[in-house]
């Protein structure tokens, strides 16, 4: 068995008293695409975003990567430049889009290469049309965020998380604040980027994406994973009348 | 009656066409009856104003003969406003990033500065600044204590503007640009800051014809602005209601030019955005 490439051990975070994330442990393989669900509140989004520090857990252990996330250190400079190396091999999808509007969309896809890795504009721009011919988006590629519809935004946001080159992407609920029509051109750029191999790890409340894509359903509860598994097991026959009750809700 | 093409169709057309136009017509003579109306509300003003004015007494010749002088006053002011507002973006950026900064000795001291000097008089901080620094062993020239007055002062205001503006900004954009990797710098220099000069610029720009008049103060420093030659001429000659009517009038007509200036520069900015327009109902 490879070594897996996230290992995430008893993450706690409180946000004031309220206990959000209470214990979570797991592991995800490289490659492996995990899909997280649960009802809102269970910390799912949190758990995102411990992963790439920008919320900071309480207590736990966090290796990405081979690296282990500094939790609970003082923020000096070294630990600064830690978490922007560990940011720097991952990137992150919003249900916002959260696109940066003053930029037109092959400057956000390359900003993040340009100013953080130091890479060539050329080299970069030319990297970054790539991406967006992949994503579909090449003729918009001079037009700004406001002109485009929310799944070209979030397909243009997958596009400038993509053009760091990262191991593993984070989606934190992408399709949510989409107009139905426009979610499955978003699935589609989601699936092909998986079946390239991609370390994904998806908050989302798309089923269909999940039972297609996912190798692994974890299903969060109250700060803790209540069950996990292949998506057959967990949506089929899952162990917990409450893992149930939920699915049949967002079916 | 039916023949091809129904009749009754067409004539429907054109009265609705007609109707539209007539609706058109109506609006724009509205519109230039209002337009009417105002006029006849400021040349009431006038009348009224002239008349008042009539019976200061003044001295037109006089007037006349001092306007020139009064007038170089002009640029001066406009060069100390313009000074001034520069060097107080300036403290207002510091200030508000200080003030928004986890760091102990930072934040202490722009929430302080911003305190006190929003909390004293403009003239005061003047006059303090004229008697006081001489007694620190810092002698300085009218024109530089002029303008570091009012950038002291004006930037403490606009720290909180500034500071308004940077929290207007969304925070997802702070996180998208943290998890391209980016550092704190980077992210205000390149996602923050841009952003944020969209609330920035137009109140920087009431704060700069707000100082246009305020500036008349550093006539107290020595300055020789619009305000100081017109108290000179005044009181030289005993007629100081016509120089200060001259000064007034003169501010106001700055006043109106950066005013027109301004409203360009925010309809520039607003370009691709749909802004709020009176509705009173």
């Amino acid at each position: 068995m490879l070594e897996p490439i996230i290992i995430i051990e008893d993450l706690k975070k409180y946000f004031h008293r309220l206990l959000v994330l209470d214990g979570v442990t797991t592991r995800v393989q490289p490659g492996e695409v995990v899909v997280i669900i649960g009802r809102s509140g269970s910390g799912k989004s949190t758990l995102l975003r411990c992963l790439n520090m920008l919320e900071e857990p309480q207590g736990g252990r966090v290796m990405i990567d081979g690296s282990e996330l500094p939790i609970g250190q003082k923020r000096t400079a070294a630990v600064r430049k830690q978490i922007i190396e560990i940011r720097t091999h991952m990137g992150m999808v919003f249900q916002e889009f959260n696109l940066f509007p003053h930029r037109s969309i092959i400057e956000n896809v390359i900003e993040g290469p340009v100013i953080v890795k130091k890479v060539q504009s050329e080299a970069a721009i030319a990297k970054g049309e790539e991406l967006l011919n992949w994503v579909g988006l090449y003729e918009k590629k001079d037009n700004y965020p406001d002109q485009l519809s929310g799944g070209q935004k979030q397909r243009a946001a997958i596009a400038r998380a993509l053009a760091m080159e990262p191991r593993i992407m984070l989606f934190d609920e992408p399709t949510s604040a989409l107009d139905p029509e426009l979610i499955g051109e978003v699935l589609i750029v989601m699936q092909r980027l998986a079946e390239q191999g991609m370390t994904m790890l998806v908050v989302t409340h798309e089923m269909g994406f999940a039972r297609e894509v996912a190798d692994r359903i974890v299903f969060l509860e109250n700060g803790k994973i209540l069950e996990e598994g292949s998506p057959e097991k967990i949506m089929d026959h899952p162990d917990h009348e409450i893992t149930q009750q939920f699915l049949t809700h967002i079916r | 009656m039916t023949q091809e093409g129904d009749p009754t169709k067409k004539i429907e057309g054109l009265d609705v066409a007609e109707t539209r136009l007539k609706h058109i017509d109506e609006a724009k003579r509205k519109k230039k009856i209002f337009i009417v109306k105002v006029t006849l509300v400021w040349i009431g003003i006038f009348v009224a104003l002239f008349y008042v004015l009539y019976r200061f007494n003044l001295d037109f010749r006089f007037m006349l003969k001092y306007t020139p002088f009064i007038f170089k006053g002009v640029g001066i002011t406009i060069f100390v406003s313009i000074g001034a507002i520069a060097c107080a973006c300036i403290l207002a950026l510091i200030g508000a990033v200080s003030r928004l900064s986890k760091n102990p000795v930072l934040y202490g001291a722009s929430t302080f500065y911003v305190s006190l000097i929003r909390g004293t008089p403009l003239i005061v901080q003047i006059f303090v600044i004229y008697l006081g620094l001489p007694q620190l062993g810092i002698i300085l020239s009218a024109i530089p204590a002029g303008i570091i007055a009012l950038s002291v002062n004006y930037g403490a205001y606009m720290t909180e503007i500034f500071r308004g503006g940077i929290q207007a900004v969304r925070r997802g954009q702070m996180e998208a640009a943290y998890s391209l990797g980016m550092t704190y710098t980077q992210m205000m220099k390149r996602v923050v800051l841009p952003q944020a000069l969209r609330i920035i610029i137009p109140a920087t720009g009431n704060e700069f014809i707000a100082m246009l008049k305020d500036s008349s103060l550093v006539a107290f420093l020595g300055v020789w602005e619009l305000f100081f030659r017109a108290q000179k001429v005044g009181r030289q000659n005993f007629r100081n209601m016509e120089t200060l009517l001259i000064a007034a009038l003169f501010y106001w007509m700055v006043t109106i030019l950066f005013q027109y200036f301004q409203g360009r520069l925010e309809n520039k900015l607003a370009e691709g955005t749909t802004k709020i327009t009176g509705m009173t109902h």
